[in-house]
């Protein structure tokens, strides 16, 4: 039943000049620039008619899914669009990353009849966490994903509680509230939602187990979103992300959320939801939670099992697995992370410790540019822990302009042996490429920002060659 | 003090670490221990885990803070307000505290949030924070007294610091927004300091990327640290290279960026 308040939305001409003009801007984007078409149409649109997003009509908001959260929200979004269109259902989806409000209107826009009508049955968002609040406003879904809420882009976010704060506004007693049942910020929001669904992973799957804790004197946790003491785990899946529990309040994880992935079965790439099998396409801890979330929303929706692994069977992840480039005699393996955002660094060292093989580690964090102003932080590396990664390398570069000696800090700190590391002040690639060149070993992990790989990868032929 | 026969060794409480747990400050605990070391002293590091375990305020020499939440400051407040002022005698006896980040709205007077609601801190540093409506994040720069050599490190800025006159800061900031919005130069002034409570703004974490003002802390904040060596001994800055060449490349990035002030921030 399409939503009553948008149905009886009086469609001014203000709105229809928008819309169209964001129509045509998408398919200007379409042909001319295809890299500007998830965000510029609706940056124009909403130049013209501010208050666009309360304009559309037909959106059925019962079938409206917001995914926000630290991480996991693309491939999220991604998947279960997906598990939703091969059921056969119609999704408007913002599949390209761009969830601010601009993005949601040029998706919205894109699926929009020339009256601005949307054509599909289900909307299926990816929300930013800060614009959360100021989307749902506008746009009350009444099912809202929350994948995780962890450190991360700290000069924009300041400290997980700021980003609490910002989804807890948006969360009312009329909405469904997806939470990790391992993840306890995630977890907590479901006091205020008016019903609350937990995806999770049975333990033990891929679990670090916290005897990383009794080796590491320095290891720490973090407070308890209910009462700020300290929170006990039991295990890790992820970083903080475990069944866990806080003695002083009572606040803890369920020993089983409602939909929670079990048998997990590396070698057959296959896992379990309630006795049923579905394949596993990727294999990295992290993934499982994107699987879990996607398949709790969809069970919850009516999505039928065999529906959900024929899309996981067929599911390609934007960002890929691997990405990798010849250098010489090796292979050089690219592993994603995003800057000021421990847990991703943490998954790709973990990645790269999971390599038995002795490897050569090229990393180069650079300085945070986001936003002005340019600084140099690289304390999140302090949150990570590297000890693992530093057992198996023959050589660890750091490189780059202004924080490759931070870096060679940090792995100090990790006890890596100060001659095993090589730093290099620069950003040039030839240089960079040489030194891996050099070492022995075939193996060579890269961890730096996307735009540094790609120029590395499209210097790797000249560097080995020169 | 524990003074062995050859080594000596300062305890040191790690004060709620999994509370106090942002922004990689768990490093500043690493670097504690590593440069004690360094010197041929130890640290004897015990964590106080929960907010109801005692305090055994008579044990430390030192009470190292990291940087928290401001949403959890209130509930470690309560913590150690019921330790019926035995943190009161500790910094009147001038026992070692080192606080860092939001944490350091832990010790002032008071802390209005952006909510309008106010709340009482311990009141050991002369100064009121304000919440920022949002963070500032960027390189920090500052010089303290007595230290030769400039300390490196960056600020998530949660709450801007008015110190009250007669509040002593910490140091001078060289680059960065220290202590944040206030009148006339209240913008150059960085942490706070009061006998042997020390309070920074400068995460990095601030004491690994900062021997030398590790070693400043140690000299003036642990009893018997000042027969610790002087900054500029030689055989010292050897071991400090990577951090020296830290702060300079870091110091000629700043340069491109130029000063901001509290004005422009």
């Amino acid at each position: 039943m399409a939503n009553a308040r948008q149905e009886k939305t009086k469609i001014g001409p203000r709105f229809l000049a928008a819309l169209w003009v964001g129509k045509a801007a998408a398919a200007f984007a379409r042909l001319v620039a295809p890299s500007k078409g998830s965000n510029l149409p609706g940056e124009l649109a909403l130049k013209l008619a501010p208050d666009m997003l309360t304009g559309f009509r037909g959106i059925d908001f019962e079938k409206a899914v917001f995914i926000t959260g630290t991480n996991g929200k693309s491939t999220s979004t991604n998947l279960l669009a997906h598990i939703f269109r091969t059921a056969g259902r119609s999704v408007c989806a913002n599949l390209e990353g761009a969830n601010l409000k601009a993005g949601v209107c040029t998706a919205l826009l894109k699926r929009a009849t020339a009256g601005g009508r949307l054509k599909d049955e289900w909307l299926i968002l990816e929300v930013d966490e800060r614009s959360l609040a100021a989307i749902r406003a506008a746009l009350p879904a009444k099912n809202l994903c929350v994948t995780n809420l962890q450190k991360d882009q700290v000069q924009r976010n300041g400290d997980p509680d700021y980003i609490y704060q910002k989804v807890k506004a948006a969360i009312a007693p009329d909405v469904t509230v997806y939470v990790n049942n391992e993840e306890p910020r995630s977890k907590s929001l479901e006091r205020f939602a008016g019903t609350a669904v937990r995806f999770g992973v049975a333990a033990p799957v891929f679990r670090r187990e916290d005897g990383a804790r009794a080796e590491d004197p320095f290891a720490v946790t973090m407070p308890c979103p209910v009462c700020h003491d300290a929170l006990d785990f039991g295990g890790y899946h992820l970083a903080n992300v475990g069944p866990f529990s806080c003695p002083s309040c009572g606040f803890a994880s369920e020993a089983a959320g409602d939909f929670v992935i079990e048998n997990v079965d590396a070698e057959a790439r296959t896992f379990t939801i309630d006795g049923a099998a579905y394949p596993m396409p990727y294999t990295a801890a992290h993934f499982l939670y994107n699987y879990a979330l996607a398949s709790a929303v969809a069970l919850s929706n009516g999505i039928a099992p065999a529906d959900i692994a024929r899309a996981l069977a067929t599911f390609e992840n934007i960002g890929g697995r691997f990405e990798t480039f010849a250098l010489a005699d090796k292979t050089v393996s690219y592993v994603r992370m995003k800057q000021e955002n421990p847990e991703t660094l943490q998954s790709a060292l973990d990645v790269i410790a999971a390599d038995p093989r002795e490897k050569v580690f090229l990393v180069g964090l650079d300085v945070v540019d986001d936003i002005v102003p340019a600084y140099s932080n690289t304390f999140y590396a302090y949150d990570c822990d590297f000890s693992a990664v530093a057992r198996g390398v023959e050589k660890i570069i750091c490189f780059g302009e202004t924080v490759c000696y931070d870096v060679a800090l940090r792995l100090r700190y990790a006890g890596v042996p100060d001659e095993r590391v090589e730093i290099y002040e620069t950003g040039d690639e030839d240089a960079i490429l040489r030194a891996a060149a050099a070492c022995k070993s075939q193996a060579v992990y890269l961890i730096t920002l996307l735009k540094k790989f790609e120029k590395l990868r499209a210097h790797a032929g000249v560097a080995v060659h020169e | 003090m524990n003074n062995g026969p050859e080594k000596r060794c300062w305890n040191v409480l790690w004060m709620l670490p999994d509370i106090l747990c942002l922004h990689g400050g768990r490093g500043d605990a690493m670097a504690l221990a590593r440069q004690a070391e360094t010197f041929g002293a130890c640290i004897d590091m015990r964590r106080v885990s929960r907010l109801s375990e005692h305090i055994d305020f008579l044990w430390a020499d030192l009470l190292l803070f990291g940087p928290g939440e401001l949403a959890a400051l209130p509930a470690v407040r309560d913590a150690l307000w019921k330790e019926q002022g035995a943190l009161d005698e500790y910094l009147a006896a001038g026992k070692g505290v080192f606080c860092t980040g939001t944490t350091g709205a832990l010790f002032a007077k008071e802390t209005h949030r952006a909510d309008g609601s106010v709340w009482e801190g311990l009141g050991a540093l002369d100064m009121v924070c304000r919440e920022r409506d949002m963070p500032y994040g960027d390189d920090l720069v500052f010089r303290a007294p007595g230290l030769d050599r400039a300390v490196c490190g960056v600020q998530i800025q949660m709450v801007d610091t008015e110190l009250a006159e007669g509040q002593a800061p910490l140091g001078d900031v060289l680059y960065g927004r220290g202590n944040g919005a206030g009148s006339g130069g209240a913008a150059a002034a960085e942490g706070a300091v009061r006998t042997g409570l020390v309070w920074t703004n400068a995460l990095g974490p601030v004491l690994a990327k900062n021997p030398w003002f590790t070693l400043w802390l140690m000299k003036r904040l642990l009893p018997g640290g000042e027969a610790l060596p002087e900054t500029d001994d030689d055989d010292v800055s050897v071991q400090w290279g990577l951090e020296t060449e830290s702060a300079r490349a870091i110091w000629l990035f700043n340069e491109k960026k130029g000063k901001p002030h509290a004005s422009e921030t």
